[in-house]
């Protein structure tokens, strides 16, 4: 398995000073929210419509830096649309990042095909004069990866 | 102000957001909670994931609740007025399995219906489920609500922005997926994408999966709605 480029770990980061599942599932619910990324002052979030599901503890023995990290995956799980996967690298307490390493691929018919926006964000900064309160398109399914996530963090727990 | 909130339903992430020229903080988290009860209820009763959804029991043949009996046959029926309509390029079947997959229209409803509660007290709202989208009012009284259609080569791009006045927009579309970040299956399509925009976003989603489906030259049945703009890539 390769490291992959992502610009998730730099807004994770910015996002999630510690390390809480229940912070991670609302911060990945977040960021499939563009307009989060460029929120105006004053505006506020109402987070109360889901119950957080509890904190993960941070690993005992994480290494010193993302760029050294090891990758962790978590188990395939399987979705409506097929198998979904996550991997995730940690340092210093920290997820440096995370990404699907094996994600369905819908057909025309349903054309439900999941993607990650979370690039989303990174990029909507660098747009010139473009903003907008909502994308267009197939987006993420969050269902296998918040398991397979949850499964990792477990695991990286234990 | 805008405020927003997210939730996870349907195996995806509904978005919403309310502005508040028109309506109190205390209406629009009232809103945000009713449009939530209204997309769980939708889930619950026909999610084709749930073992014990209503859709689930009516399948299988099992005693269900009039009323979910009622609205599952509401959409089996609009289902089928649809396959009519698209010339079955809009269809409720897995054409693998053959199994039934009301998923796409009951997106939609959901969305329509949440909508139209949200509406009553707040005037000023867009909700976004799974990349559906339907508004109602305006962002702000110099702004409409303002959507994006993404583009087909990376994550980021943009191929339009979209102001919506009491609009839906759906899209129906593959995306490139990199190598690096995707395990591509084989017999992938390639890449496009379809976004209906127009009134109803039950219509703008039907549309758009058949559109799709079907392709730009066999699309004929888009021109019975020329309420409806169409949005190829």
């Amino acid at each position: 398995m390769k490291g992959l480029v992502s610009n998730v770990s730099g807004f994770l980061r910015k996002a999630l000073p510690g390390f809480a599942l229940g912070g991670i599932a609302i911060a990945i619910v977040a960021l499939l929210d563009p307009a989060l990324a460029k929120r105006a002052e004053g505006d506020a979030t109402v987070a109360a419509l889901e119950p957080s599901s509890g904190d993960a503890a941070v690993p005992a023995s994480a290494p010193e830096s993302c760029s050294t990290a090891q990758e962790v995956s978590g188990p395939s799980v399987s979705t409506r649309w097929g198998p979904v996967q996550v991997a995730a690298t940690f340092a210093n307490g920290e997820l440096c990042e995370v990404h699907a390493i094996a994600y369905p691929y819908g057909d025309n018919h349903s054309a439900r095909i999941s993607d990650q926006v979370i690039p989303y964000l990174d990029a909507q900064a660098t747009q010139v004069g473009t903003s907008f309160d909502a994308i267009s398109g197939a987006t993420y399914t969050t269902e296998g990866y918040r398991q397979s996530l949850q499964a990792l963090l477990d695991s990286v727990r234990a | 102000m805008i405020t927003r909130a997210s939730i996870e339903v349907m195996g995806t992430v509904a978005s919403m957001a309310a502005s508040d020229h028109r309506a109190t903080s205390e209406e629009i988290a009232r809103c945000f909670q009713d449009a939530a009860d209204v997309l769980r209820e939708m889930d619950q009763r026909f999610s084709h994931y749930k073992r014990d959804s209503a859709i689930a029991r009516y399948e299988a043949g099992e005693p269900i609740a009039a009323r979910d009996a009622t609205d599952i046959e509401y959409v089996l029926d609009q289902c089928g007025t649809w396959e009519g309509i698209t010339e079955g390029a809009f269809h409720a079947r897995n054409p693998l399995t053959g199994a039934l997959d009301t998923a796409g229209l009951v997106k939609a409803l959901a969305i329509e219906r949440a909508v139209e509660v949200m509406a009553q007290t707040c005037p000023d709202v867009l909700l976004n489920v799974g990349g559906d989208i339907l508004a109602r009012g305006a962002a702000d009284p110099d702004r409409p609500w303002r959507t994006a259609i993404r583009g087909l080569n990376a994550p980021e791009q943009v191929h339009q922005i979209v102001d919506l006045r009491d609009q839906g927009i759906a899209t129906s579309a593959t995306y490139e997926r990199g190598d690096h970040i995707w395990r591509r299956e084989p017999g992938t399509a390639s890449p496009g994408s379809v976004s209906v925009i127009g009134p109803s976003i039950v219509t703008a989603d039907v549309l758009a999966t058949a559109s799709f489906a079907a392709g730009r030259e066999r699309a004929q049945f888009l021109d019975a709605f020329p309420e409806y703009t169409v949005i190829w890539q």
